[in-house]
């Protein structure tokens, strides 16, 4: 747009700020130089300052009236701005409400999903700690009385042996290996139990896996520790007794200790949680109050 | 009471707080709605109209000049009323030219000097009222940047506030705006320029 002014108008801009001491230094003693050469500009700038003269001898107005205002005149009172603790309360309110609203999300998404991954890795952790601990005495206890019976009815009673699958392929045994066997199957079948119950079920062969299955179906209340004691004594008389002829032994054991109690971060998850809510509530309908309020306050003051 | 108090005291409602600051400001408003309108009435009528926007407005003013935030408004005002009048004209190209040369108007409201002689007073009230023709004949633009210069007595710096444009774009006008009531004034009405008034013969400042 500078290009297109005329060097007249450059110079009027020049002069013009010049008489109002807003040229720079530089320029301003520039202009002097060619004020001093040019007759032309000299006199421009004089019509420049008679002009700014004139109108700054303008006689001041007096005003025909006084323009005080009137309540009618302005309608109605001005709208008070005597609340200010409102509008900063109804935003604190309104970001807390964000706030507590976020973090219960995050909470029911974030802490719950978090939950459901680590509570069967925590049922888990529990019986294969507390069990061997717990009930380890007790199964060894029963394993020695089931040993006895079964060794005190050996004499009387002529062994059969119900040849499980592994068993019947085998050659044909002399009584004495047969006895060693079905003494070695038990000792490694109420080792292997102690260890891992399910180990029992591949040693002992098929009625005895049948049965320890039905017993543990039967007993699907009971704990996997009674489970497992159970399945380890069947095994040991099945080796040495008819199938027909096995009655488990079903012992008594102390109640099992609550092992499938909830996580303590659930409980903290659940809690945290209720708290969340009852905020967002109570924030909630503090925030409706105050809009409300200041929406009637807004309405009447218009 | 000093002005911020009474700022603050208008903001909370009370009307006669702000009554004083419309005594304080009127005359700058008036004069300048004046210079920017040319007409008494318009004039008062835009003054009042600014004073009233102003108390309604006030819940919006967050500190810095109150001058300066009055004076836009009062612009703002005197710019409306010309639009409209731009759209609806109420009176006849005559009327307002003989509106413009009467002095008559200008004379009966101007502070007399106490010394002052009828004759150098009327003499003075004509030149005011040939003044203001060439201040009416300007664009609205530099009509308003030459009041708030040259007759209200602002800066460059607190003008282009006001008027929300920038320092070059002032500069500009200020010199455009001169330039013209120059050709005005030396074209039409050398006659009433004062006896010893001779642009010719202005030396350097």
């Amino acid at each position: 747009m500078n290009l297109f002014r005329s060097k007249a108008d450059r110079d009027l801009e020049i002069l013009s700020a010049y008489l109002d001491n807003a040229l720079p230094t530089k320029d301003a003693a520039r202009l002097e130089l060619r004020l001093q050469d040019e007759p032309e500009l000299l006199t421009q700038l004089a019509e420049l300052r008679g002009t700014r003269r004139l109108l700054r001898d303008l006689p001041v107005l007096s005003v025909p009236r006084n323009f005080t205002l009137h309540p009618e005149d302005v309608g109605a009172t001005i709208r008070p701005v005597n609340m200010p603790w409102m509008r900063w309360a109804t935003t604190a309110v309104a970001f807390s409400f964000v706030f507590v609203l976020a973090a219960d999300a995050f909470t029911t998404l974030g802490f719950g999903a978090a939950r459901d991954a680590a509570a069967p890795q925590t049922e888990s952790f529990a019986i294969q700690q507390d069990a061997p601990a717990e009930f380890e005495a007790a199964a060894e206890e029963e394993l020695a009385v089931v040993e006895e019976e079964a060794v005190a009815e050996e004499a009387d009673v002529p062994l059969e042996l119900e040849a499980t699958a592994p068993l019947a392929e085998l050659p044909a045994l002399t009584e004495p290996e047969a006895d060693l066997l079905a003494e070695d199957v038990v000792v490694d079948a109420a080792t292997a139990d102690e260890e891992e119950p399910q180990a029992g079920f591949a040693t002992t062969g098929e009625g005895a896996a049948g049965e320890a299955i039905a017993e543990s179906e039967a007993a699907e209340s009971g704990s996997d520790e009674v489970r497992a004691l159970e399945t380890t004594t069947a095994a040991a008389t099945s080796t040495s007794e008819p199938a027909a002829t096995i009655t488990p032994t079903r012992t008594k054991l102390p109640s099992p200790v609550p092992t499938f109690a909830p996580p303590p971060t659930a409980q903290t998850s659940f809690g945290l949680r209720g708290v969340l809510r009852l905020f967002e509530y109570c924030l909630g309908a503090l925030l409706i109050i105050l809009l409300v309020v200041a929406f009637v306050r807004r309405r009447r003051t218009r | 009471m000093d002005e911020s108090a009474l700022i603050q005291h208008a903001q909370d409602g009370d009307l006669d707080s702000f009554n004083r600051l419309v005594l304080e400001y009127q005359q700058q408003v008036y004069n300048l709605a004046y210079r920017i309108m040319g007409e008494p009435d318009a004039a008062a009528d835009a003054t009042q109209e600014a004073f009233i926007s102003t108390y309604r407005k006030l819940r919006t003013y967050r500190g810095g000049s109150f001058r300066a935030w009055l004076l836009r408004i009062v612009t703002n005002a005197c710019y409306d009323e010309l639009r409209r009048r731009k759209r609806r004209p109420a009176s006849s190209l005559e009327e307002l030219t003989e509106a413009g040369l009467s002095p008559s108007d200008a004379a009966d409201t101007t502070l007399h000097t106490p010394t002052e002689s009828p004759s150098a007073a009327a003499e003075r009230a004509e030149l005011a009222a040939a003044i203001q023709h060439c201040l009416d004949a300007l664009p609205d633009e530099q009509r308003v940047v030459i009041a708030m210069c040259d007759v209200q007595g602002y800066d460059y710096r607190e003008i282009a506030g006001t008027i929300q444009v920038t320092l070059g774009t002032i500069k500009s006008r200020i010199a455009r705006a001169r330039g013209r009531l120059r050709d005005c004034l030396r074209g039409n009405y050398a006659e009433l320029l004062p006896a010893g008034f001779r642009l010719e013969e202005e030396g350097i400042a």
